[in-house]
């Protein structure tokens, strides 16, 4: 250092500064996020004039609805969109969604006749505007304030008002209220009745109650008819002739993957994680697979405490892509390379990234194994390939009993319901020959199928004893949908479970088995492009799945002495086996710094686990008894066979409940006397609710007092002060 | 309002809230909030801002855990809802736009650690020392300042904030801080509950205290404390002028790298290059929210490259 001369270390120092500079442009540049805004939508917001002259854009982008919002938190702007959504969808008219704040109220008295304004107003504090509020407010209530021609008169300015407040406060919802008086006394009409909602209690309800009586008046006064938006698009899908086939998306799940650029790994970029371990948990997987599943997760950046979610993002089966490809009409096109733009960013942005291909749309980026929404059929009708199929699809959307009979019970996805109503048979291999195409606009398409979502599973393994890895203990959806006059009955498989089990057949180079014993023809089980877009989840023998993490506030107390009460059948005991692992790394830590007694102290850690019988779903069976020996004494499990001996004295079955009934003085000690904290996992319905009941009644007997009062007033207290927490699922 | 005209007879929420109006008032109306609450600091000086927070959460939380049991703390001891640190490490990663495991080994944070300002370690320091003293009743003052703060004024701040540093507020990345559980489920709270929430926690501090005048003098004369120590801190955000929005969020360039040894003249010789890589880096379009993560990531590998150079 002291031998470099100054000059040297500047000139250093500005090489270093220029390298940093060079080297980043590349990211610089992949970073960014494929911005598509189009051409369309650009023009319309090129006005030359005042940016803040809200008139004057309502008039350069055709728009004939201004809808402002006094928004704190977001929610009243999450309403704005949503009316703005509405009068598109049902009248056809667009609007513009403005923040008070960017805009000035001048030229408020001189919105065009055909047009109207909204205000979704919150409330807030002790009767206050938002901040975004505060000028508009003043504008409107203070006289002397001009508007740009007639002074204080807005006569024949139509104008609708909701309002967001919270009855818990003073001042329920005066700021609608203000804005309602202060345009009322100038003059403005009003249509319908001023909107309230409860942000404490009902909103929606509020919202839902309100919206439809409005819109009518608005029809009434906007001299609309309702059903002129339906063909409205929202996007724009366009075949491109040539793109370099490197930036096209073939299912990558987000700019740096495509650019393979490095970057933090959360659920806008998920990581591929190696498949390090992949089994069969049940001991006889006759009809009934239970997957564990080992994400290596190494150099990722990824961490993850016990108790959290792991999402693992699927793909869909490939009959199922090749179905809906053959029922658009796609299938021969299915790798052209299409962008797709938003016609409305505001309202509706593309939910995937593009420029990508129908196939990978339909494979990667949206949820078409899902069942298919009733509200969807209608929008498919219109482009029906014959009366016949035009009418069997109509009935379908209409007819919310027929539709809950075939399509709902009977577990139909879009793809099937377009093979139903045209007549094809949808248990056949789908074929070009066998599948009618129905000419649906692609941005139909996009507008009406969800995102394909990651699916989520509570981590089964704790990172202080697998602190690069991720457990996942799946058990695979798979049952039969319920027969109709129209569908018979077929196996419908749940997307991320047998993702998974495809993934274990893969990794360990098994062949997936045909399910014939059932006696259905062509069922097997679904196949999907694991080696993802480009092959990048797989690497030689490597099989990897993308994943993300997602925080919980499932967790155990950080004190070991606090006793600890699990219950979790089936794979709700997926987490406690994190919990336990916890428990065992503390406790190898704790006994080599203050020798073997230094668990003497801790409380009693109680899990209560189920299963149909020992010998057949038994989960981590041979786990259980190395946590128990390493925890010394302190870790007891109880299991629960519902399908093995010993019954109840009725013949009855069984279950956790019971099991914690049978333990009540233990139970009571723990939760009473040793301040404990009990845990559930698994399904809500059922399980869940029995062992709240339970947990009443054994703490209403320790207490001397009944389950229905002083149980309950115990579980009500356990809970709000998170002693007693759910991770459960229906 | 001077404590002999309070009446401590009444719930100890009642006189907390009367014995420490004008304090919150003076606080929530100070110049450093309002910067902070219109998203008005950089995005740098608000990750610092977070990182002093993780500091205090960590200390409160350790000591609420640890005397969990005791009558006075029970009724307001809902870990799985309140807890604070775990959500603000994660909202610091996010804006740093680093591994969660990392954050804590960034300049930024080096430099917190290395030299604290006064605020920050006095206010720790008087924590760590209530949970070491025989008597942690002090600690429901800490924990009613900060979390019926954090579910008040926190929410209104929520949606300026996810404005000014460009963050998701649907996804809530970055904004887990203000983001809380419903109380007897896993839900996200909404307003109306966070409301139930803190009635919820003023009810506990009651039980808590019962009648006994002296935990509730202890508690009223603590919190007083705690709002002057929640002053300073806000006053700590606008000590460090090289933070402010003008600077184009460039990291402090951490001391503990140019410690003594160092002449005058190299050290000027630093800033100047670390100047005009600025100069180069905002010229070059680094601006904005990823133009942030851009700069940090120079900053720390010309920090890196710099030890190596000149060892």
């Amino acid at each position: 250092m002291a031998s470099t001369s100054s000059s040297d270390v500047f000139i250093l120092a500005l090489g270093v500064a220029l390298a940093a500079l060079y080297l980043f442009r590349d990211s610089l540049f992949a970073a960014s996020k494929p911005k598509v805004t189009s051409s369309i939508t650009k023009s319309l917001d090129d006005t030359d004039g005042n940016p803040r002259d809200f008139v004057a854009k309502m008039k350069a982008g055709n728009k004939r609805l201004a809808i402002f919002y006094g928004s704190q938190t977001g929610t009243a702007e999450e309403y704005a969109i949503r009316l703005a959504k509405e009068a598109k969808a049902k009248f056809g008219l667009t609007s513009l969604v403005c923040d008070p704040e960017e805009y000035d109220f001048e030229t408020l008295d001189t919105v065009p006749e055909d047009c109207a304004v909204f205000f979704v107003m919150a409330t807030y504090g002790e009767g206050e505007p938002t901040d975004n509020a505060v000028q508009l407010m003043q504008n409107l209530q203070d006289d002397a304030f001009e508007f740009s021609k007639t002074g204080r008169d807005l006569s024949g300015l139509k104008y609708v008002v909701f309002g967001l407040g919270n009855k818990t406060y003073e001042h329920y919802n005066v700021i609608s209220k203000y804005v309602d008086d202060a345009l009322e006394k100038m003059g403005a009409i009003r249509m319908g009745v001023r909107g309230e909602g409860d942000d404490d209690k009902s909103m929606e309800e509020d919202y839902l109650e309100w919206k439809d009586g409005m819109w009518e008046a608005f029809a009434t006064a906007m001299g609309v008819e309702e059903g002129q938006g339906g063909d409205t698009a929202d996007f724009a899908v366009r075949e491109l002739e040539s793109h370099p086939e490197e930036k096209v998306y073939l299912g990558e799940l987000s700019a740096r993957a495509l650019t393979k650029t490095k970057g933090i790994h959360d659920a806008k970029n998920p990581y591929p994680a190696p498949l390090t371990v992949a089994r069969e948990l049940f001991q006889d997987p006759k009809d009934r697979n239970c997957v564990h599943v080992e994400l290596n997760t190494e150099g990722s950046g990824i961490t993850y405490q016990h108790g959290d979610h792991v999402g693992i993002w699927p793909s869909n089966p490939e009959l199922e892509v090749d179905r809906l490809l053959l029922a658009l009409g796609l299938y021969d096109k299915k790798d052209k390379i299409i962008n797709i733009d938003s016609l409305d960013p505001a309202l509706a942005k593309v939910p995937f990234p593009v420029p990508t291909t129908y196939a990978t749309v339909l494979r990667h980026y949206i949820d078409i194994s899902t069942l298919a929404g009733r509200q969807m059929l209608g929008t498919f009708a219109k482009f029906a390939p014959n009366p016949e199929a035009e009418a069997a699809i109509k009935e379908l959307n209409t007819n919310k009993e027929v539709y809950h009979k075939i399509v709902a019970d009977g577990c139909l996805k879009a793809g099937e319901v377009l093979q139903l109503a045209a007549g094809n048979d949808i248990r056949a291999i789908p074929t070009t020959e066998n599948t009618t195409a129905w000419p649906i606009p692609f941005d139909m398409i996009v507008s009406s199928i969800p995102r394909l979502q990651p699916r989520y599973y509570s981590i089964s393994s704790s990172p202080k004893i697998h602190p690069n890895s991720i457990h996942v203990t799946c058990v695979v959806l798979k049952f039969q949908s319920v027969s109709n006059e129209r569908v018979s009955e077929r196996w419908v498989y749940g997307v991320g479970s047998n993702f998974l089990l495809n993934l274990k057949y893969a990794a360990n180079g098994e062949e997936a088995p045909l399910i014939s014993s059932t006696g259905v023809a062509n069922a097997v089980v679904p196949t999907y492009a694991i080696t993802g877009p480009r092959g990048a989840y797989k690497q030689e023998n490597i099989y990897k799945a993308p994943i993300h993490v997602r925080r919980s506030t499932f967790r155990l107390p950080t004190n070991p002495k606090s006793p600890v009460i699990m219950v979790g059948p089936g794979t709700g005991v997926a987490p406690f086996r994190g919990f336990v692992q916890e428990r065992v790394a503390l406790a190898r830590r704790s006994i080599e710094k203050n020798g073997p007694d230094a668990l003497a102290d801790w409380g009693l850690i109680t899990l209560f686990y189920g299963c149909r019988k020992s010998t057949e779903d038994f989960l981590y069976k041979d786990e259980w008894p190395s946590y128990a020996s390493e925890l010394k004494g302190k870790f007891v499990m109880h299991t629960a066979c519902s399908r093995e001996p010993p019954y109840k004295p009725d013949g009855s079955k069984i279950y956790v409940q019971d099991l914690i009934w049978e333990q009540r003085e233990s139970v009571a000690d723990s939760i009473l006397n040793g301040k404990g904290y009990v845990y559930i996992c698994g399904d809500a319905k059922n399980m869940s609710k029995a062992v709240e009941e339970v947990l009443a009644k054994i703490l209403g007997e320790a207490k001397g007092g009944s389950a229905e009062e002083e149980g309950a007033a115990e579980v009500k207290m356990l809970k709000e002060r998170s002693r007693l927490l759910l991770d459960v699922w229906s | 309002m001077s404590s002999s005209t309070l009446d401590f007879n009444l719930p100890l929420s009642d006189i907390l809230r009367q014995s420490t109006k004008d304090a919150h008032d003076d606080i929530a109306f100070s110049p450093s909030a309002a910067k902070l609450s219109n998203g008005e600091l950089s995005k740098a000086a608000y990750t610092h801002f977070l990182m002093m927070l993780f500091d205090i959460y960590s200390a409160l939380e350790e000591g609420l855990e640890r005397h969990a049991s005791h009558p006075v703390l029970e009724p307001i001891i809902n870990t799985a809802l309140l807890r604070r640190a775990p959500s603000l490490s994660s909202d610091i990663a996010q804006l740093l736009e680093v591994p969660e495991l990392t954050w804590k080994s960034h300049p930024l944070y080096q430099s917190l650690v290395s030299s604290p300002p006064k605020a920050l370690s006095t206010y720790v320091e008087r924590i760590h020392a209530i949970s070491n003293s025989g008597d942690p009743t002090p600690l429901v003052a800490h924990a009613y300042v900060r979390y019926l703060g954090d579910l008040s004024g926190g929410q209104t701040i929520r949606h300026s904030l996810a404005k000014a540093y460009d963050l998701d507020e649907a996804a809530g990345e970055g904004l887990s801080f203000y983001a809380f559980k419903e109380l007897s489920s896993s839900k996200p709270a909404s307003l109306g509950e966070m409301k139930r929430i803190k009635d919820w926690f003023r009810n506990g501090m009651n039980e808590g205290a019962g009648d006994n005048v002296t935990v509730k003098v202890a508690i009223v004369q603590e919190a007083r404390d705690v709002f002057r120590y929640n002053g300073d801190l806000f006053g700590a955000i606008l000590e460090h002028p090289e933070l402010e929005r003008a600077q184009k969020d460039l990291p402090v360039v951490p001391k503990a790298q140019y410690g003594s040894g160092f002449a005058v003249s190299s050290v000027l010789t630093v800033i100047t290059a670390v100047s005009v890589a600025h100069f180069l880096l905002v010229v070059g379009g680094y601006s904005g929210p990823r133009g942030f993560a851009k700069l940090v990531a120079a900053e720390q590998w010309f920090t890196s490259f710099w030890s190596s150079t000149v060892q």
